[in-house]
């Protein structure tokens, strides 16, 4: 029935097509990549379109704009040439159109444009979404000054980091493992490297990323809190080109250029850190290193045909050896210890334009994690690993039915096979923990949906949806609808409110301990006794646009209702813990703030200024006798400034500032002996307080960076960017430990911090 | 030689000061734990809570045992217990702190006993209710050592009749000698080997129960068990006690807030009547 209901849906909204249409892709022409949201409108008219995520725009032109079968087409997208076309039009007319990068904004002199990105924004229903380029933020000064994607999310409002330097992001009051991440429409299951300080996106790969927090369209589910949207470069279809870094830890490589000219192009692009090799050369050991692969090749087949196939490969290892020969894991000797931690991704992605009214995207994914972890000692050996295999396929379709109607359907099905906690022991150490080969435990996820972006008329747009999302695992299916609505309102041409409202559905959970972070956090699926998470929210959002500065303001408060949270129960072991689904607890939550976004994106100077309110609450019935509680990572205030000059042609400087309130941790404030039940000895009772009822001191820093371009060498480009993380030296707490307290009778909770006062240099180029 | 000096100074950078967090100790309360020997004496030991940092801060010393035992015990404590519309006084032992006994306390089933502590020194108080339930007797105990790899290992079975028509909850408790028995020890027993095994009767299948349960033993060739019919609040704490372990794996343990029964405490009164055995290990 709620099939049909789809169907109906679509088929409504499908008829009334007797329009002449424009309709083609933008391509940047420096690099014949695919642009998005170019605007495509009718001169001397308020009619007109953008071009969707994959560069495609259908205009449909009206009569009354025909003058002597010619309608003019104007195309304009900041910091590119606008462009007009007179196009003969007694039927439908295909326009591919290569936009012209404009030397002023090169030069860095401002542009007023008639539309921009911040305008389409201000005007569109997205809301609690942000799009940024990885080229705008490439002067953001970061630890070791290198490019990180996840710590620009967490600068976002509404976004808060875990501790220092790890990649967990917690989004408008949610859990870490609620927050999608798509890497060219693959799921990624871990962002970090070494244990979260450095994100795995290589940003010489990266093209740009979308981050929604709510007013999810129907197209995006799985997650209750976030979908990250990460996209590749295609790779330069037009002429050979490069670029690469060197970093005090790591450097890499990027290379693209076209394989058959406008036709089929690469990216391929690597990123190692070296400190394991340096230090080789002074006979010092660390042994660690990480590594990342990105490819891509692009294949245009036809004007109606493109295929894109991506790959990531990204591994942590570590291979430790003391005592026995070198590189021995597995000796009886010694001991030795290692682990690996990998990711891998597949994408093959095929866009058709059926006629110039439809267009389709079909993908097929698939995704491989894993994590080793391996130790020898004294006779004894240990093996824990974990896996987690997705297959999948996703088919969108886009309907651009008139100007006033771009209706969007489609469906996706992923196989999920989950092996988590795969123990392997020989020795002594078998008699506390035996060989298991774990639970296989299979998912598999469907979901179809339909939306429509609809034009009631020029004050109210509205994007309405229905996402049928459901999950079948032994013993049981759950399925449900997820509706969706974001509404806009044009108060003036400057100013708009948006509401919106919508439900998410989560099929898989992270086992996550709440007082220590273990790197064999594991993701579980949803089984027949642990049930999918499910989040209702509802945003209000108000955008302003300074026109005269190309300012954009936003404020939005949301209110956000969780179901089905999990959490341990008091008392569970958290390590090598073989029965997750007896020792987890079903739990709510609730999250609500104010979020405040002041941005800017184009001139000489740029970046944001962001501020949250927040509060989120958990309720679970066994858990701090079922009273209400702080989540972990309740942070009331989060406060990021970002800030870019460019002083002249050849030098930039860039600050980051940045305010966080304390996570939450659950102390231990006293203790008692009691016997035990055997009355035969004496255990030490802790006392705790309730559950995280303790707020850990706010963490805040300045960041700074200088760039100097050096003269270009023909094509060759160069920058050294010179820069230092934590400027003023203030610990970012990342742990708490108990000590006495020296001035009173009490005691006091001591918080390290990891990063200091740290220097770094980089050296970037392209060719 | 240039990116090794680079690294140098990214890790030799500056390591920042530790931030703090203040905390006031947590009050000071009475700590009460309780016993009954059958047919014999009630005996209800007092002691007081620590700062968190107290027992390792002591563990330290070589003689922290009971150093730490004479601070904590509440020496001079009112302590009484009601039942019936009377109320027993409770009488310290002569050289042995904290542990305060009744023999003149009859010992009721269904009846519920009041216990009330009075310290002087600080003028706190704090109370606490308990029933005794009905003894539930064995009907049968055995233990049987294992062979071979499982050579440590001994398993004991045990019947009893469950009482039908009523929840009820269990401890069987085992341990290697009866010194537990004796008051005057019941702070510093030291039993080779003790476990402690709870069961529900919402498992049972049906109310003659058949139960078998493996523990590491390294006793002598007999062991001490009883069987006790317990409250269920008991029996959650009891189960909390078990989840928690010892404080050192508190480090990789979620944190338990364990319940408790004393009002104005911590720990539990409770009023279990055991049933006990000697068992000659087969």
């Amino acid at each position: 029935m709620r099939i049909v209901l789809l169907l109906l849906f679509i088929i409504i909204s499908y008829f009334g097509y007797n329009q002449s249409v424009v309709s083609g892709y933008i391509t940047d022409e420096s690099n014949g990549e695919n642009m998005s949201y170019v605007t495509v409108m009718i001169k001397s008219s308020n009619v007109g379109v953008v071009t969707n995520g994959y560069g495609f725009y259908s205009l449909s032109v009206d009569n009354k704009f025909i003058t002597n079968d010619t309608v003019v087409v104007v195309i304009s997208f900041m910091g590119y040439v606008k462009t007009e076309y007179s196009l003969f039009i007694t039927k439908d007319v295909e326009l591919n159109v290569k936009l012209k990068p404009s030397k002023t904004e090169l030069s860095g002199v401002e542009i007023k444009a008639e539309v921009t990105e911040e305008k389409e924004l201000l005007r569109s229903t997205n809301m609690s979404t942000t799009v940024v380029k990885a080229k705008s933020i490439k002067h953001i000064p970061t630890i070791g000054g290198e490019i990180d994607l996840v710590k620009v999310m967490q600068l976002l409002p509404g976004v808060s980091g875990g501790t220092e330097g790890t990649t967990s992001l917690f989004v408008r009051g949610g859990d870490a493992d609620q927050n999608l991440v798509l890497l060219d429409e693959a799921t990624l299951y871990n962002l970090g490297h070494l244990f979260g300080f450095f994100s795995v996106f290589n940003s010489d790969a990266i093209n740009d990323f979308t981050m929604i927090k709510g007013a999810f369209p129907a197209n995006y589910g799985g997650r209750l809190s976030s979908i990250m949207d990460v996209r590749m470069k295609e790779g330069n279809s037009t002429k050979f080109h490069g670029s690469g870094g060197i970093g005090l830890l790591s450097s890499r490589l990027m290379l693209e250029g076209p394989i058959i000219k406008e036709k089929m192009s690469f990216l391929i692009s690597a990123r190692r850190t070296y400190i394991d090799q340096v230090f080789k050369l002074v006979d010092f050991s660390i042994p660690y290193y990480f590594y990342d692969l990105n490819a891509k090749i692009n294949y245009k087949i036809s004007q109606k045909d493109r295929l894109f196939y991506s790959f990531y490969l990204g591994n942590d290892v570590l291979d430790y050896s003391e005592g026995g020969p070198q590189g021995s894991i597995g000796s009886d000797y010694g001991m030795n210890f290692g682990f690996n931690l990998g990711n891998m991704t597949h994408t093959l992605r095929w866009n058709h334009t059926y006629n110039p009214k439809l267009f389709s995207n079909v993908s097929l994914v698939l995704t491989d994690f894993d994590y080793d972890i391996k130790g020898n000692f004294d006779g004894n050996s240990l093996d824990v690993s974990s896996k987690i295999f997705d297959l999948g396929v996703k088919a969108d379709f886009e309907y651009f039915r008139n100007n006033e109607n771009h209706i969007k359907y489609g469906m996706s099905f992923t196989s999920h096979t989950f092996n988590p906690n795969i123990v392997k022991t020989s020795g002594e150490i078998t008699s506390m923990l035996s060989s298991n080969e774990g639970v296989k435990m299979l998912t598999n996820e469907f979901a179809l949906y339909a939306m429509n972006d609809m034009d009631l008329n020029r004050k109210f747009k509205i994007n309405y949806g229905l996402r049928f999302s459901a999950a079948v695992v032994t013993e049981k299916v759950y399925a449900g609808l997820e509706p969706r609505l974001a509404a806009r309102y044009l108060v003036s041409k400057n100013n708009s409110l948006k509401l919106s409202y919508s439900r998410m559905k989560q099929y898989l959970h992270r086992v996550a301990s709440s007082t220590v972070a273990l790197p064999t956090d594991l993701w579980y699926p949803i089984t027949a006794k642990v049930k999918p998470q499910i989040a209702d929210q509802v945003a209000l959002g108000f955008n302003h646009l300074f026109v005269k500065n190309n300012i954009s303001f936003e404020v939005e408060l949301y209110y956000k209702k969780m179901q089905n949270l999990i959490e341990y129960r008091e008392g569970a072991s958290l390590v090598l813990n073989d029965n997750y689904e007896n020792e987890l607890l079903a739990g709510k939550g609730r999250a609500y703030g104010a979020e405040f976004l002041l941005r800017k994106e184009r001139g000489k100077f740029t970046g944001w200024i962001s501020y949250t309110l927040s509060k989120s609450t958990r309720q679970f019935d066994e858990l701090n006798n079922g009273k209400m509680f702080p989540a972990k990572y309740d942070r009331r205030h989060n406060v990021s400034i970002v800030l870019s000059y460019k002083l002249s042609s050849r030098w930039v400087a860039s600050a980051v500032w940045v305010y966080q309130s304390g996570a939450r941790f659950t102390a231990q404030t006293g203790q008692y002996l009691m016997p035990n039940a055997t009355m035969t000895s004496l255990d030490v009772i802790p006392i705790y307080t309730e559950r995280n009822a303790v707020e850990m001191s706010p963490s805040h820093r300045l960041d700074v960076s200088l760039t100097f371009k050096a003269k270009d060498r023909r094509k060759f480009k160069s920058e050294w960017t010179i820069g230092c993380y934590n400027l003023y030296n203030r610990a970012q707490p990342y742990s708490v430990r108990l000590v006495p307290n020296d001035n009173s009778t009490g005691y006091k909770y001591e918080q390290p911090g990891l990063f200091g006062f740290i220097p770094s240099i980089a050296y970037n180029f392209n060719f | 030689m240039f990116l090794l000096g680079l690294i140098t100074v990214f890790f030799g950078s500056c390591r920042p000061e530790s931030l703090s967090i203040d905390l006031e100790q947590e009050p000071v309360k009475m700590v009460v734990s309780s016993q009954i020997v059958p047919n014999s004496v009630m005996v209800v030991a007092i002691s007081k809570s620590i700062s968190a940092l107290e027992y390792s801060e002591n563990y330290a010393d070589a003689n922290s045992g009971n150093n730490l035992l004479d601070k904590i015990l509440v020496k001079n404590a009112k302590v009484s217990v009601s039942y019936n519309g009377v109320t027993d006084y409770l009488s310290p032992i002569i050289g042995v702190p904290g542990i305060y006994t009744s023999t003149s306390t009859p010992q009721y089933t269904n009846v519920e006993y009041t216990l009330n502590v009075y310290n002087p020194e600080t003028g706190n108080s704090v109370t606490s209710k308990a029933t005794m339930l009905d003894i539930v007797p064995f009907n049968s105990v055995s233990a049987k050592r294992l062979t071979g790899m499982n050579s440590g290992d001994i398993t004991l079975n045990i019947s009893f009749t469950d009482p039908p028509n009523e929840l009820n909850w269990y401890m069987i408790n085992i341990y290697t000698d009866q010194s537990g028995s004796q008051v005057e020890n019941f702070f510093i027993n030291d039993s080779e080997s003790q476990e402690t095994f709870l069961l529900s009767d919402i498992d049972f299948v049906s109310s003659q129960v058949n139960s078998s349960h493996v523990f590491s033993y390294w006793g002598y060739d007999t062991l001490v068990t009883s069987i006790s019919n317990i409250s269920q609040e008991y029996y959650d704490y009891l189960l909390a006690r078990k989840r928690g372990g010892s404080i050192f794996s508190t480090i990789v343990k979620e944190p338990i807030n364990y319940p408790s029964n004393i009002e104005g405490g911590y720990g539990f009164f409770t009023t279990h009547f055991p049933d006990i055995k000697i068992v000659v290990v087969e």
